[in-house]
Formats: structure tokens, C-alpha cells, sequence
């Protein structure tokens, strides 16, 4: 029960991660009816500008001391603003004048625009995945020390964050691997050979603790409240701002929100904003802080998977996309834990389809009846 | 090795994969432009084509030639069986859902791949080279197999367009311009919706038949989604709905990306300030090409998003032009 729900805790973090991406997908989809596929591009885009900031303003490293409040919270807004202008350029750019081609060839611009910015990612920072700063130190609460009875591994090297050990079970002693930033991994055979040459690291070097109750790590809790703020501060946007109004009404009605006035233009440009914002403020924290690397194809997966989640939920719709996002990297985490490790795409894009076959309107969208 | 050697070397493996590609995209052009279903998945269907192809080699008792010859009717009936698969689910949907329920399908059959012991894993499977090996020289090799892809991309137009110009591909298209008018005058949409599908896959399986004998290797990373990205592009910009267009922007775009890899000279330019690698960094142009590929690309989308051909067909001048095979313009959407 207690691993039960420490791979659902690890599958809400997840969750948030694709809620965080899913987000600008539906907001755009619900204005311009366009499926933004380079949505996981800004995603990455953000995790750079991140680890930018955090490199030459304050002075980061892989194995740096913990960085300041600031520095954590300037990387976060920096990377936001900066994917944010990024996005109203390119929409600005390749979207606008394509607006009226009909959306199978926005799609292929979109298609196109996220084949440009992950060649010149490779050319201009390079093809390798790159170590984020180190920004703040993981910890679990609650927590204790595991008993020197039950140890006989160490933390696999400098930097990284797998902590090895070995445990009595009723099966025996079974070793696990855990990443401290995801407790919840069943270990996979992968893993399994790389504790061989770990074990024989002198146990100095051994920083080891156990985790006997249902426990959250501070990186976790910060993901958890980034969403919330992120869906409050959405919310009030959406429902009590001049400018989420023109937003409802323009996803409403594209034509007759123009006619009444509305700068179309404008509310599209500020849709992309919002939605790249939170896309650069997610690539940061997930992909940099907490998954620790950034590369310039990072975006591909999670922007697929992002999109399965903003369709899960009810493609346009703000909540469902936030929804959607939980349920999927709670989903995914499950499987994991209790299925394959391997087989987890499969399984999301099982999902995916099954959705779109079943309730292609997804959970919290509003089924569309079409006009003859 | 002599010139002609190396040039057949170099141009014939081209040639092969032109014809490849060409098989892709006609077929492709099938659902996406006749048809007006948007598939994101036709790489699946490839896949599937061409690991049928490589499991026929590998395992057909005996192997050799009987197995090589099986192994096309077996890509084409696997991937069409696929097809059928994969079509009955997504009838129900349209534009840009279909896609992504195709794209789903083929990101599902890579991780299934990539996870079965069978097909190799991620590693792929390495197989014998049953034409490679029973001629004694590189030439012949390349000369047979280029007579081959050629036979293959043309019996490919052959029957597609005929099956365009029938009573049949006017139902297709019908259900492109309108489903609603053509189901009323008609057509049965779930029979020729899920024929569309078949049909495309089938060439697709072939394609993917053709490409594993020519490279005698098959890996997951051969049918990635961005493979699938570049046909659709190909489809799109050729024209929807015009084989003469698809034929030209495939081989367009099939060949732009080498000459200028060939062509772009290594000149060093500066394309980034990079503090973490010390200062500017410099990049010969040459590596360059993905980039403006790119965004030769987006121009392209850009300038002309109806495509190249925007759906008519390139014909002889000194023929008389008959009823056009594709209708004028871009589907609805």
C-alpha cells in the first residue's frame, strides 16, 4: 500500500510535468484550432534558457553548492519570457499568414518549425545531452537512515542522483535502485547491471537512506505548487481579465469575436505567450532541475505525450488539459510500477486512441456537433 | 575501383532509395491526398512491410532466392493486414484527430519492436544480402536492383493511377470533396475508407520489402516519426491529390538535402555565443544543411501552401488534356 501510493505521488510529479506542456497545446488548439507541434520545442527551449541563466548569471555547476532563491526563481520567470517571445515570433512569423491555408498546412508548419529548432538546437548547442546546475538538493520527508544491517551499496558516483541498495524482503534480499528524484521506479534489468560495478564503491561514499513510510521529495512538492499557481493564476486570467474574455470569445467564435472588435491578432499573440510561458517555466524545472539534463531532442517525447494528455482531457479545454496530464503521468507511473517499464509508450498511445475512438471530445471537452 | 563503379555506387544507392521514398509517397498520396484521410503513420505501415521482409529472409527455411521472392508478397500482405487494422479503428475519425491516431499506432508498433527479442530490439536485424551475394560484382548488383526499384515505383503508379481514374477512385475522391454528398449518392464509405487504407498500406509493405533487400539491415530509428514527417511533407507539397507533383517533390526533396550536403562549402561560420563553450561557436557551413533544410522548408509552406503542383498533373505537352484525375485545389479542411 505504501509503495502504492509513492508511485502514485511519483505519477502526480510526472502528471504535472505533461499538465504543465499540455496546457499551451490546448490553449492554442482552442483558439486557432492548430495542433502546435513545436509545443515540445519550447519546452526545451525554456529548459535552455534556464540552464543559461543559472550558468553565467549565478554561477551554476553539475556539483555546485546550492544555488540562492533567486537565482532558481529568475531562471524560472527568464526561461518563461524568453520561450513567451520566442513563440509570438514564430507565430508572428510562420503561423499568421498561414492562417487561412487551412489546417492540415498549418500542421505541416507547425511539423516544420519544430524540425527547424531541434537541427539548429544540435548545431548551436551541440547534439550531447548536457548536465543542468545543480540547483537545490533533493530531499524526502519523512526520512531515516537505513541500518547498516541492510546496506551493502553506495551512491553510484559523484552527481548522480541514484542511490543503490539492498533490502530483506519476504523474497530475500532484493536489491533496488533508487532515483532519488523518482522514488517509485520498479528497478528494470537495464539498471541491474550497472549495481555490479557500483557495489564496490567503499561505503564512505555512501549517502543512504530508507524511506519506511509514504514519502515527497521538496523537488516534488516545488513541481506541485508551480501547477497549482500555474492553473490558479490561468484561471483568473481566463475567467476575470478583459483579455480572457476576448480569449473565450475568440475560441468561440473566431469570425464573430473579429467582427465585434477584437484584435484577433493581439489574442492569439497573447495565447501563444501564455502558453510558451508555461511550456519554458516547465522545461526548466522538470527537464532541467529535477530531471537533470537537458539536449536538444528532450522536447520530442514529452511534447508527444503532452498532446496525448491535452486530447485525454478534451483538447481546448484549460482544466481538462491540466487533468489529462495527472491521469496520463499517473497512468504511465502505474504501468511502470506494476506492468513494464518498457511498454509504457505503447501504453500511452494506447490511450490515446482509445480516447479519441471512444470520446474523441475527451474527458472535459465539449463534444462539437458539426454544422451541415 | 573504376569510375563507373564509383558512380553507380554512389548514384544507384540513391536511385534505390528515390524509388523507396516514391513508393511511400504515392501510396501515401492515396489516403492523404485522394481520399482526403490524413495519416501521420504511413512509416508503421513501412516498418511493418519491411521487418516481414527481413523475418521472411532470416527465417524461410532454406533461404536464398525463394525466400527473397516470398518476402514480398509477405511485406504487402502483412502491412496490408495492418492497414486493415489500423483502419477500421480511425473511420470514425477526421483531419488532424486521424493523424494522431495514426501517428499513435506507429509509435506503438516502434515500441513494440523495439522491445521484441525477435526483431532485434533497438539493434534491428542484420541479414544476408541474397542479390549482393549471388552476383560477383557490385555493378550488377546495383543494376538489378535499380531495374527492380524502378519496376516496383512504376507497377506502384500504374495501378494507383488506374485505380484513381475508375469508378472506384471517383468514390474516393467523392468522399475527399464531400462524405456527406458521397455517402448520399452512395458510396459506401466504411468499405472504401477502409479500401484507402488497405491499398495504401500494401504499398507501403512493399516499399518496406524493396528497402530491407537493398540494405540487408533493419533498425526501429529507420521508421521514426520524423520519417513519417518528411512524407506527409513530400505528399503535401507535391500537391494533394497529383502523383505527377508527388513524384517531383519527393524526388525534390529526397535530393536537395545531399547536394547540399555535397555542395555547401566547409566554410567556417559563427552561429551561436556560447559562454559554457568558450565564446562563439563556429560551425562549417556544410553541417549546416539540416538547418536549411528547415527552414527551406517553412518557406516553401510559406510561399506555396497548396503545394507545388497545388493538385493538378504535369502532363505531356503534345497530349490532349483529358479529365483531370485530381481535382483542382486543396481539400476542405
Amino acid at each position: 500500500m505504501i509503495d502504492f501510493i509513492n508511485y502514485l505521488l511519483n505519477g502526480l510529479s510526472l502528471g504535472c510535468i505533461y499538465a504543465l506542456i499540455a496546457v499551451g497545446y490546448s490553449m492554442v488548439y482552442g483558439i486557432i484550432k492548430l495542433i502546435n507541434f513545436a509545443h515540445g520545442e519550447f519546452y526545451m527551449f525554456g529548459a535552455f534558457i534556464g540552464y543559461y541563466v543559472l550558468v553565467t548569471f549565478f554561477g551554476g555547476v553539475a556539483n555546485g553548492p546550492d544555488l540562492s532563491f533567486l537565482a532558481l526563481f529568475s531562471a524560472l520567470v527568464i526561461a518563461g519570457v524568453a520561450t513567451g517571445f520566442l513563440a509570438v515570433f514564430i507565430e508572428r512569423v510562420v503561423y499568421r499568414p498561414l492562417r487561412s491555408a487551412g489546417r492540415i498546412v498549418a500542421l505541416l508548419a507547425a511539423l516544420g518549425v519544430s524540425l527547424l529548432m531541434q537541427n539548429a538546437g544540435q548545431q548551436t548547442v551541440g547534439a550531447k545531452d548536457r548536465t543542468f546546475p545543480h540547483t537545490f538538493t533533493f530531499q524526502r520527508f519523512p526520512r531515516s537512515e537505513i541500518k547498516a544491517a541492510d546496506v551493502c551499496a553506495g551512491v553510484p558516483a559523484a552527481g548522480d542522483i541514484a542511490i543503490v541498495y539492498k533490502r530483506r524482503t519476504e523474497k530475500g534480499m532484493q536489491t533496488l535502485v533508487e532515483n532519488i528524484a523518482m522514488r517509485g521506479n520498479k528497478i528494470d534489468e537495464r539498471r541491474c547491471k550497472r549495481i555490479a560495478d557500483i557495489s564496490s564503491m567503499p561505503e564512505s561514499n555512501a549517502v543512504l537512506y530508507q524511506y519506511p513510510a509514504v514519502t515527497v521529495s521538496n523537488a516534488q512538492g516545488l513541481i506541485l505548487i508551480v501547477l497549482i499557481v500555474t492553473a490558479a493564476a490561468l484561471y483568473g486570467i481566463v475567467q476575470y481579465t478583459r483579455f480572457g474574455r476576448a480569449m473565450r470569445a475568440v475560441s468561440h467564435d473566431f469570425e464573430g469575436a473579429a467582427l465585434m472588435g477584437i484584435d484577433v491578432d493581439r489574442v492569439v499573440a497573447g495565447t501563444f505567450f501564455i502558453g510558451a510561458f508555461v511550456a519554458g517555466v516547465g522545461g526548466t524545472l522538470a527537464g532541467g532541475m529535477y530531471y537533470g539534463q537537458v539536449g536538444p531532442l528532450m522536447g520530442l517525447m514529452p511534447g508527444l505525450k503532452a498532446f496525448v494528455a491535452a486530447v485525454f482531457g478534451g483538447i481546448g479545454s484549460i482544466p481538462g488539459a491540466l487533468l489529462g496530464g495527472l491521469l496520463l503521468g499517473t497512468s504511465e507511473k502505474l504501468v511502470e510500477a506494476y506492468g513494464s517499464s518498457l511498454y509504457s509508450d505503447a501504453f500511452t498511445f494506447a490511450i490515446l486512441i482509445l480516447v479519441l475512438v471512444v470520446r474523441p471530445s475527451g474527458l472535459l471537452g465539449r463534444p462539437t456537433s458539426e454544422k451541415l | 575501383m573504376g569510375d563507373f563503379d564509383r558512380a553507380i555506387s554512389f548514384w544507384g544507392h540513391h536511385i534505390i532509395m528515390v524509388c523507396v521514398w516514391l513508393t511511400l509517397t504515392l501510396s501515401l498520396n492515396l489516403i492523404n491526398g485522394f481520399c482526403g484521410l490524413f495519416s501521420l503513420g504511413h512509416q508503421g505501415f513501412w516498418a511493418v512491410g519491411a521487418y516481414a521482409a527481413a523475418v521472411t529472409v532470416v527465417h524461410f527455411p532454406g533461404g536464398g532466392w525463394p525466400a527473397l521472392l516470398l518476402s514480398f508478397p509477405v511485406a504487402i500482405g502483412a502491412a496490408a493486414f495492418f492497414g486493415f487494422l489500423v483502419g477500421l479503428p480511425c473511420l470514425r475519425l477526421k483531419g488532424d484527430y486521424l493523424a494522431i491516431a495514426t501517428l499513435g499506432f506507429s509509435e506503438i508498433l516502434r515500441n513494440l519492436i523495439q522491445n521484441s527479442e525477435t526483431l532485434g530490439q533497438s539493434l534491428g536485424m542484420s541479414f544476408p544480402n541474397i542479390i549482393r551475394l549471388s552476383v560477383s560484382e557490385r555493378r550488377s548488383f546495383y543494376l538489378i536492383y535499380i531495374a527492380l526499384a524502378l519496376i516496383v515505383v512504376f507497377a506502384t503508379l500504374l495501378i494507383l493511377r488506374n485505380l484513381i481514374h475508375s469508378a472506384h477512385g471517383r468514390a474516393i475522391q467523392a468522399i475527399r470533396d464531400d462524405d456527406r454528398v458521397a455517402e448520399l449518392l452512395g458510396v459506401n464509405l466504411t468499405r472504401y475508407k477502409v479500401l484507402v487504407f488497405v491499398t495504401g498500406a500494401a504499398f507501403a509493405g512493399l516499399a518496406g520489402a524493396l528497402f530491407a533487400n537493398y540494405n540487408a539491415q533493419v533498425t526501429p530509428d529507420d521508421f521514426s516519426f520524423n520519417v513519417g514527417v518528411l512524407m506527409v511533407v513530400m505528399v503535401v507539397l507535391g500537391g494533394m491529390g497529383s502523383f505527377t507533383g508527388t513524384i517531383v517533390a519527393t524526388t525534390l526533396l529526397y535530393f536537395v538535402p545531399i547536394l547540399l550536403s555535397l555542395w555547401l562549402p566547409q566554410t567556417l561560420v559563427p552561429v551561436f555565443y556560447d559562454p559554457t563553450q568558450g565564446g562563439v561557436v563556429y560551425r562549417e557551413l556544410k553541417e549546416l544543411w539540416q538547418v536549411l533544410f528547415s527552414l527551406l522548408l517553412i518557406g516553401v509552406v510559406l510561399v506555396r501552401p497548396r503545394g507545388i503542383m497545388g493538385g493538378r498533373e504535369l502532363r505531356w505537352p503534345w497530349r490532349k488534356a483529358v479529365a483531370p484525375g485530381g481535382s483542382h485545389g486543396c481539400p476542405r479542411n
